[in-house]
């Protein structure tokens, strides 16, 4: 409602009126909800993979006596199939087939328990543990799918083959639980890991398996 | 003890007639009670005016800010490796993109041999994704070489020296490549991918995931 000019004039509000928050406060009730949709409550982190190598190849190494054990995880709808370079002409190593786990979901609703079929993800870390064990200079791992072999299950097959772990194997029906909660063993680094500006005892790693990962695909 | 409870009152009208008018006074007290008195917003203000910085701040300061939806659900890993700063290439249920840009359509089929056209079908488990021929080298299916994408990825790499060239002339340049892949694309894809940055010059590949505790 407009006022008369001499009703404004000699109005009490003066200077020690406060400001009007109002609308600012509307803005940020708006603006707040929509960053946190925005926001991500989830740390996207890296695997690093070497380009991938079309058929077997040559190695490149001239030295006779130091063969590459060219380590090959093969992925198949059945399961798991570990190579190594003396191996790659007849199968020797028992295949890893799929079996059926009880895994424990986390929901909305609560924890709950389901059972289903899933690659053997614990069986294939206590043969890639005992490969490391007989062969402790080799970091490299050969990662071959067939070629519907979702990313998924590729990025848990370069988990299992990548750290080692602070269970030195995982067997019995529970074994997929044990190995989703196992826990990686720690060294110290030689890096600066924690970002405080020097080496200390908190700047710890864990200790790598295979940490080198090579995609490879089967020439038809 | 806290009374809540009108009747506990003392006195307070017991009549049902006077009950109500005792009511609507009473309203209209706090009503009128909120229009003088001013609300004292200065401190919500305050925790509102930290929260959106730090909001603004995170999302902004984030390169990696990857919003999942129904054509982009990253794989999960115990990795902790933070990502570089690098060319990302987005590979979603529909498409290859490269800056913002779709540069390779993906195509799915359902486990019926029908053609993904509605959400609900992209929902579904069993789909089949791949690259049509006509995107790779010579239209030939048994390629692993896309075209579309090797162009725009030399492009971006190009443009990348050039830039790495004016402010580092000394350092070596690094080609990196992040690829921001959903959970359900098949190796073969991924294969066609990697195989086609590896033909454009980038040497160093990275997989993004989302951080998990469990594996």
């Amino acid at each position: 409602m407009a006022r008369k000019p001499s009703s404004a004039s000699h109005s009490d509000s003066g200077g020690n009126e406060e400001l009007n928050l109002s609308p600012i406060m509307a803005l940020l009730v708006i603006l707040i909800p929509m960053l946190l949709a925005m926001f991500n409550f989830f740390e996207v982190k890296v695997q690093a993979v070497a380009a991938p190598k079309l058929g077997t190849g040559k190695t490149s190494k001239t030295d006779p006596d130091k063969k590459p054990l060219n380590l090959t995880v093969l992925i198949s709808k059945q399961g798991f199939l570990i190579k190594q370079q003396d191996e790659l002409t007849d199968a020797q190593e028992k295949p890893i087939p799929k079996d059926t786990f009880e895994i424990e979901v986390v929901e909305a609703t609560g924890v709950t328990t389901k059972t289903a079929e899933d690659y053997d993800y614990p069986s294939l870390y206590n043969r890639l543990r005992a490969k490391k064990q007989r062969y402790p200079e080799e970091t490299t791992i050969n990662i071959a799918a067939e070629m519907d072999i979702p990313w998924h299950v590729i990025a848990r097959t370069i988990d299992a083959a990548r750290i080692e772990l602070q269970d030195p194997s995982f067997e019995g029906r529970e074994r997929m639980k044990k190995y989703m909660a196992s826990e990686p063993v720690m060294k110290q680094s030689k890096k600066d890991i924690d970002g405080d500006g020097a080496v200390t005892d908190s700047d710890v790693e864990p200790v790598a398996m295979f940490p080198r990962v090579v995609f490879v695909v089967a020439e038809d | 003890m806290a009374h809540t409870g009108r009747h506990e009152r003392p006195g307070h009208p017991e009549q049902p007639g006077e009950e109500i008018t005792f009511q609507k006074k009473e309203r209209a007290a706090i009503r009128g009670q909120e229009i003088n008195d001013s609300l004292n917003i200065n401190s919500i203000m305050d925790i509102m005016t930290i929260l959106l910085v730090f909001l603004l701040v995170s999302i902004t300061s984030d390169p990696w800010n990857v919003k999942p939806n129904q054509y982009l659900q990253l794989a999960t890993s115990t990795v902790d490796r933070p990502p570089e700063d690098s060319l990302a290439i987005l590979v979603t249920k529909r498409a290859i993109v490269v800056d913002n840009q779709d540069t390779v359509p993906i195509e799915c089929m359902t486990a019926g041999g029908r053609q993904c056209r509605s959400d609900d079908d992209y929902r579904k488990d069993g789909n089949r994704y791949f690259i049509d021929k006509t995107y790779k080298e010579d239209g030939a299916e048994s390629s692993f070489l896309i075209v579309n994408l090797l162009k725009k990825l030399t492009d971006k790499l190009d443009y990348a020296k050039e830039v790495h060239a004016g402010a580092n002339p000394n350092e070596p340049f690094k080609a990196i490549t992040t690829i921001i892949c959903d959970r359900d694309i098949p190796y073969r894809v991924i294969a066609e991918i990697v195989h086609t940055a590896g033909n454009a010059g980038i040497d160093q590949l990275r997989f993004a995931v989302m951080r998990n505790s469990r594996r």
